[in-house]
């Protein structure tokens, strides 16, 4: 067979992973191919590190950021604007988070600011019971760091997010997305409007106008994202390779002065921290500074606290906030068990 | 550039074009120009080391040839062994960079010179011939180490554009592919913290770490050595496999028959059997000696230290041991059974060769020697620490790339797989095709590492 | 001395090497024919022959054999005949 047939038959062969590519580089579904002015109206679920870097880089000529918001998902709850009352009067706070936040991905962001002169005057970190278990940074393109941080080569950056596009579990959603706008898969795509604030980085979540619309009949509606659950002491989750990035975020917060403030949330399946973890946070993040509001509590006995099972609402957030600044009494009346 | 990025795709791509598109006469010189290309794109230093030391070999090996003096001959080869093992030796343990390819393409002109002097081989004659001998750049980085008498002889006759032999090796490119990205690195990511982070495991991970290790060894240079091979088919040279199922051997001596096997048969060749003759009136002494020698000298070759030394020397020992004890060898087949006594010694070949494995990979004695101070049935917490870290969905991905390497070697061996998958009718072999490249795009590692033999 | 006779002699002379009963070979057993036989027991092989027969093979030599019947000419071809 000669050469001609062997490339038609090489190109038609290709012809599936060309038509995919194309689609890609066309709709940069990622948003990491060309650059953007904005990035709270994707449909499709960003990587929230390349986000909240791209975001802060764009903006912090313009506004001197030096509070930070940091953590996992459940930092939704906390808005920027609501932390900054607390703040110094002309304290600004920037939302810099991943889901499933890790320590490592803490350190990273935390040089990554400090290596562009950021002032990181406060930051407030909110994790949970479990955020320690897995320590490295998250796997899988949607986890990774921007380039300009990781300095892994452009090659390296795009071949995860184009894996990450042909995944059947990402392209079936999206694909059909693109033919049916108000297609919804949690995680992968949305037909929401604006989901983050274009300023802040805050979380704006949809469902707060589906809470405004529907009162109760919310919590009613959706039984099976509110599960049975009980009161657990959990075993310790901190190990050495946590304990090394713990004392990496301490000599970060010495060297820059920080008032930080962290935060375990409370989680709705009442779980508790385990109190030596608790010990260690305290020891190496500072006595004063560390904040547990797991287990079975005020919070987490109200399942209208949360919009379902892994997130709490705003006024949660806001009541932490509340109790935290103004040192009110951090006794949440826990709950005797039933 | 490294075989899994994107600038050697490219590089390869082009060169297979102007390859078939030039006339005939010129096909040798495009792939010398690709493969300067592709040295000159680490390092133009690499590209005139190797092309320095190329052009001494050749010069060497005329003289060698057109000699008559016999006094002369034996002073001449062996200043060429001691210039060439001592330039080799310079670059390897002066601390400094080490130009790559170059325990590759040394050993390669030590066998080339040998040949000539044992007169079993003429030298090459045409100068540019013998430069693509020795730089091609398929093989440059890691081997295989191609003897004079495989490789030489297929660079006289132009190939012409052959359909099977081309898709032969995409066939093969694409397996060397999955096993790298997919098997290995994806074990990478679990192993090496427990070598580089010790103190933040457990016994049984330690003990995970080390069973696990061989595998990904393998996975990362037999899928190099299948992209090394299956990138030479696709010009129509047939480079020398390197690998032969090493896990199904019985015996250390066997594994190291099925185990990185041009450089096993080249110290065999070039260093055992000289220096098993020369001791031989010692019976099992002299052999014992000459394998202790030759495992020596092939730790050395891995890398400088003495952690090395002990991972070849662990190997002589082993062999040494298993010579004398034939006895208990039969005895276990005799009594187990041929299938089960086959396994039980399999698994003892595999558990020692992972042993050994430790002062490899962990680089120093004393790295070693904690490695192997760690070694328990001990957890933090719980037994699933067993899984290294990774998560459920890896442990599945690589046991199953595992399971369908292992079957698809042992139906390789029995049916030549490769070759009839290209006799299939078109549907079926698309269908494979399909899913295997789906399976490297989604489970495959991109962002990984390194080959790691490229680090000799 | 004969061909035949040499090479029951070398049965004989290997089987000692391996520790089994005599071996049967022929003009084209290869050492993968026999197992043990390998580059690890072939200098112990060809170190044996060369007592009982009182020979020496150079290095070369012994490379170039390739079957049992190269064996037998080289050593026919020692003993001068």
């Amino acid at each position: 067979m000669g050469m001609k047939k062997f490339l038609i038959k090489l190109f038609l062969i290709l012809l599936p992973f060309l038509i995919a590519l194309t689609i890609y580089v066309i709709d940069d579904p990622f948003m990491v191919i060309r650059s953007h002015t904005r990035y709270d109206d994707s449909h499709v679920a960003l990587n929230e590190n390349m986000v909240g870097w791209e975001m802060y880089k764009s903006e912090k000529d313009s506004i001197h950021f030096n509070s930070f918001l940091m953590g996992n998902s459940c930092t939704q709850a906390f808005k920027c604007r609501k932390w900054e009352k607390y703040l110094g009067k002309d304290d600004r706070a920037f939302r810099w988070i991943d889901n499933n936040e890790t320590l490592e991905g803490l350190c990273i962001k935390l040089k990554a600011l400090e290596k562009e002169h950021a002032e990181l005057k406060n930051v407030l970190i909110i994790l949970d019971w479990d955020s320690f278990n897995k320590v490295e940074l998250r796997n899988g393109a949607i986890h990774s760091m921007p380039r300009d941080i990781s300095g892994i080569s452009e090659f390296t950056y795009q071949s995860k997010y184009i894996q990450l596009f042909i995944y059947p579990s990402f392209f079936i959603p999206y694909m059909r997305h693109k033919f049916n706008k108000n297609y919804t898969h949690v995680g992968v795509v949305n037909n929401y409007d604006r989901t983050r604030d274009s300023i802040t980085n805050d979380a704006i979540n949809p469902y707060d106008k589906i809470i405004e619309k529907e009162g109760e009949k919310y919590w009613t509606k959706r039984q099976t994202e509110f599960p049975s659950r009980h009161y657990r002491m959990m075993d310790p989750t901190i190990y050495p390779d946590a304990i090394t990035k713990l004392d990496t975020l301490r000599s970060i917060f010495k060297r820059n002065n920080t008032n930080l403030t962290f935060v375990i949330g409370p989680d709705y399946y009442l779980k508790q921290i385990n109190p030596k973890d608790v010990a260690i946070l305290k020891r190496y993040l500072g006595n004063d500074n560390v904040y547990d509001f797991t287990g079975y509590n005020n919070y987490s006995a109200e399942k209208h606290n949360y919009y379902e099972k892994g997130h709490y609402r705003p006024i949660v957030g806001d009541d932490i906030l509340k109790r935290i600044y103004s040192k009110k009494s951090l006794d949440l009346n826990k709950k005797a068990l039933p | 550039m490294e075989f899994t990025s994107l600038a050697f795709l490219i590089l390869v791509t082009i060169t297979f074009f102007v390859y078939y598109i030039v006339g005939k006469q010129f096909r040798e010189c495009v792939l010398l120009v690709a493969s300067c290309i592709f040295i000159g794109y680490f390092n133009l230093w690499f590209l005139a080391i190797a092309i320095g030391i190329s052009s001494i070999t050749y010069l060497l090996g005329r003289f060698l040839e057109k000699e008559n003096k016999r006094k002369s001959i034996a002073w001449l080869y062996s200043g060429s062994i001691v210039f060439l093992v001592g330039i080799w030796t310079f670059f390897r343990h002066n601390g400094l960079i080490i130009p790559l390819g170059i325990s590759f393409y040394s050993f390669q002109a030590l066998s080339y010179l040998t040949e000539i002097y044992w007169g079993e081989e003429k030298a090459e004659k045409d100068f540019w011939k013998f430069q693509l001998y020795m730089l091609l750049f398929a093989k440059f980085l890691s081997g295989p180490i191609e003897r004079p008498s495989a490789l030489l002889p297929q660079l006289q006759t132009p190939k012409k554009f052959d359909y099977e032999t081309i898709t032969f090796g995409m066939r093969l490119i694409l397996l060397g592919l999955i096993k790298k990205l997919v098997l290995a690195d994806n074990l990478a990511g679990a192993i090496d913290g427990v070598f580089s982070n010790p103190q933040d495991y457990s016994g049984i991970q330690f003990v995970m770490a080390m069973l696990i290790y061989p595998i990904q060894l393998y996975a990362d240079f037999s899928g190099y050595t299948d992209i090394a091979i299956g990138t030479g088919s696709l010009f129509g040279l047939k480079l020398s496999p390197n690998f032969n199922r090493p896990f199904i051997a019985q015996t250390t001596a066997d594994l190291w028959r099925r185990w990185h096997m041009t450089l096993s048969f080249w110290v065999r060749d070039y260093i055992f059997m000289p220096v098993t003759s020369a001791f031989r009136q010692w019976g099992k002494t002299g052999i014992f000696i000459s394998l202790l020698i030759t495992f020596g000298a092939l730790g050395v070759w891995h890398g400088v230290g003495m952690s090395y030394v002990v991972y070849g020397l662990i190997q002589g020992c082993i062999i040494c041991y298993e010579m004398n004890v034939t006895v208990i060898r039969d005895s276990i087949i005799k009594f187990f059974g041929k299938k089960i006594g086959g396994f039980i010694l399999m698994l003892r070949t595999y558990l020692l060769f992972a042993f050994s494995l430790i002062f490899f990979r962990a680089g120093t004695m004393q790295s070693s020697l904690n490695f192997i101070k760690h070694l328990s049935f001990q957890t933090n917490s719980s037994w699933k620490e067993m899984n290294l870290g990774l998560s459920d969905h890896f442990c599945i991905i690589t046991g199953i790339a595992f399971l369908v390497v292992l079957i698809f070697e042992h139906l390789d061996e029995k049916y030549d797989l490769l070759h009839i998958t290209g006799k299939k009718t078109a549907w079926i072999r698309w269908i494979l095709y399909y899913t295997l490249i789906f399976a490297l795009l989604t489970t495959g590692k991109f962002d990984c590492n390194d080959f790691i033999y490229l680090q000799f | 001395m004969y061909t035949i006779e040499i090479q029951k002699e070398l049965g004989g002379i290997l089987g000692k090497v391996l520790k089994k009963e005599d071996i049967e070979l022929d003009q084209n057993t290869k050492a993968s024919d026999v197992p043990g036989w390998d580059s690890l027991t072939n200098m112990l092989f060809i170190n044996e022959i060369e007592k009982h027969y009182k020979i020496r093979f150079s290095f070369r030599e012994i490379v170039k054999i390739t079957n049992v019947g190269e064996l037998c000419s080289a050593i026919l071809s020692k003993l001068g005949k």
